[in-house]
């Protein structure tokens, strides 16, 4: 296309803006239209179970999302199917959250705190240890579960089958920086898992899992570099070809 | 955790053999992608503003692949180094990341209409690829592929824990493939679209896509600002 068939006069531009506006908002608000949802998606932790051993005591702390949080509350039963949320709307402030937060529905109930000793159990030698529940800080650094075991706490079977029964997709992190494996995984295909605090025990070799997803990094980072570096040079040899 | 997010895991929890695994993963990722979101629309009036022709679709694909696995890697080596010490809180790090993500947005979107907004004015259009544009099609890039999907995040962390790191990558670079391959297609339609009406006989139809440029460009500052809010929105409900 030659230039002399684009160019127009500055009189003409002038009279053609209201039209390049109307555009860009029309355009901006075809945009709207087609963004109402969330595009992206940020996620917290996942479920994540922390194991310590004191004595004959065994501490597991649940944290997780605060969706995760709430899907809980609804399995066990502290709240209901279909949510209603009430807001004081004064004139001059801020909405208020009339009666009971969800969160305090669900630190108070005691469904919850049954779900938690039926579905967090260690076992010592085979018989289960005597479970406390506390709440409390449920939704800000996560329930804390206390085991009493018959003896000093060594070996021990760590069950964990938290929200699989929600949906069998669910997972809980299990942490135990004390305890060999220091790290495991509970699906609801494999919810019990064996943790020793033997003060000897050597803990898990986690530089082979850092040095694979490194190199994992690097592959990307240069599948990346190539892909771009090909793209361009693809590019501008059909530039010059279409200049020819 | 259900419908489609959930059955990536499932399928890595399942016993089915690789190769129907890392099919199943790119499928997931199709249909992932196929949900409100996932940076389409941004691609697509991107694609409309720089009058683009399907080699740039193709490269903005790829690039939203890479990019979304390279950040769930990223995430996961960022959750496994610091999951014992808990200092760093993944939500705060995601919120982040989708807020550098809509000024990367933002900042494109603005770029591309103040380029159409004078070249509709002047009647001039030069328009080639340069090493400003690569940066260009990154960042339209970015609205679907730097922030992870969820489920392929939990994939990679279930591959770590359970010793099938290998598999676990794998699957989460087909779920990339996947998302990419969505992006691909409403890339593809969009230039199709815009030469439909390049070649119409009927003026009125011209005449939009003579002014199609200035919409993209529109639908993408306003795509970011969208997602600029929700990031700032998601961020301040942390503190």
């Amino acid at each position: 296309m030659s230039d002399e068939g684009c160019v127009v006069t500055m009189r003409e531009a002038r009279s053609a803006w209201p039209r390049r506006l109307f555009m860009a908002l029309a355009g901006s608000l075809a945009g709207l239209a087609l963004m109402p949802q969330a595009s992206a998606h940020p996620f917290g932790e996942p479920q994540t179970v922390r194991l310590q051993a004191a004595g004959a005591v065994v501490t597991l702390t649940w944290t997780a999302a605060s969706d995760d949080i709430v899907a809980l509350g609804m399995a066990a039963g502290a709240l209901p199917g279909r949510r209603t949320l009430v807001f004081d709307t004064a004139p001059n402030g801020k909405p208020k959250p009339v009666g009971r937060t969800e969160a305090e529905m669900i630190v108070g109930s005691a469904s919850v705190r049954k779900y938690f000793a039926e579905h967090l159990v260690v076992r010592q030698d085979g018989r289960a240890c005597r479970s406390r529940v506390f709440l409390a800080e449920l939704v800000d650094t996560g329930a804390r579960v206390t085991f009493r075991c018959p003896k000093p706490v060594t070996d021990v079977d760590v069950e964990v089958t938290m929200l699989t029964d929600v949906h069998e997709a669910y997972r809980t992190v299990a942490i135990a920086p004390d305890a060999t494996p220091n790290r495991a995984l509970y699906t609801a295909r494999q919810s019990v898992h064996g943790f020793s605090f033997d003060s000897d025990a050597v803990s898990a070799d986690s530089g082979g899992i850092v040095g694979t997803l490194g190199k994992a990094t690097v592959a990307i980072g240069v599948v990346a570099v190539a892909t771009l570096a090909a793209s361009a040079a693809w590019t501008a040899a059909r530039t010059r070809l279409g200049r020819r | 955790m259900n419908g489609i997010e959930a059955e990536l895991l499932r399928i890595f929890d399942s016993a089915v053999a690789a190769p129907v695994a890392l099919v199943l993963s790119a499928l997931v990722g199709a249909g992932h992608g196929l949900a409100p979101g996932h940076g389409k629309s941004i691609a697509a009036g991107y694609l409309v503003s720089e009058g683009a022709r399907y080699g740039r679709a193709v490269a903005l694909a790829l690039i939203v692949a890479v990019m979304h696995t390279a950040s769930v890697v990223v995430l996961g080596v960022l959750w496994w180094l610091t999951v014992d010490v808990a200092s760093v809180r993944l939500e705060a790090v995601t919120r982040w990341i989708q807020a550098a993500m809509a000024l990367c947005v933002v900042v494109l979107g603005t770029i591309l209409l103040r380029r159409r907004w004078r070249e509709s004015g002047s009647g001039h259009a030069h328009r080639h690829v340069t090493g400003r544009s690569w940066l260009e099609v990154c960042a339209a890039a970015a609205a679907g592929g730097l922030l992870p999907s969820p489920s392929a995040f939990l994939v990679l962390v279930s591959g770590l824990l359970s010793g099938r790191t290998g598999l676990a990558l794998a699957m989460v670079a087909m779920f990339g493939l996947g998302l990419a391959a969505v992006v691909l297609v409403v890339g593809s339609l969009t230039i199709a679209g815009r030469t439909r009406f390049a070649h119409s006989s009927r003026p009125s139809w011209r005449k939009v896509h003579q002014l199609a440029p200035l919409l993209g460009a529109g639908a993408v500052v306003v795509g970011g600002c969208v997602l600029l809010w929700s990031a700032v929105s998601g961020l301040v409900a942390l503190t």
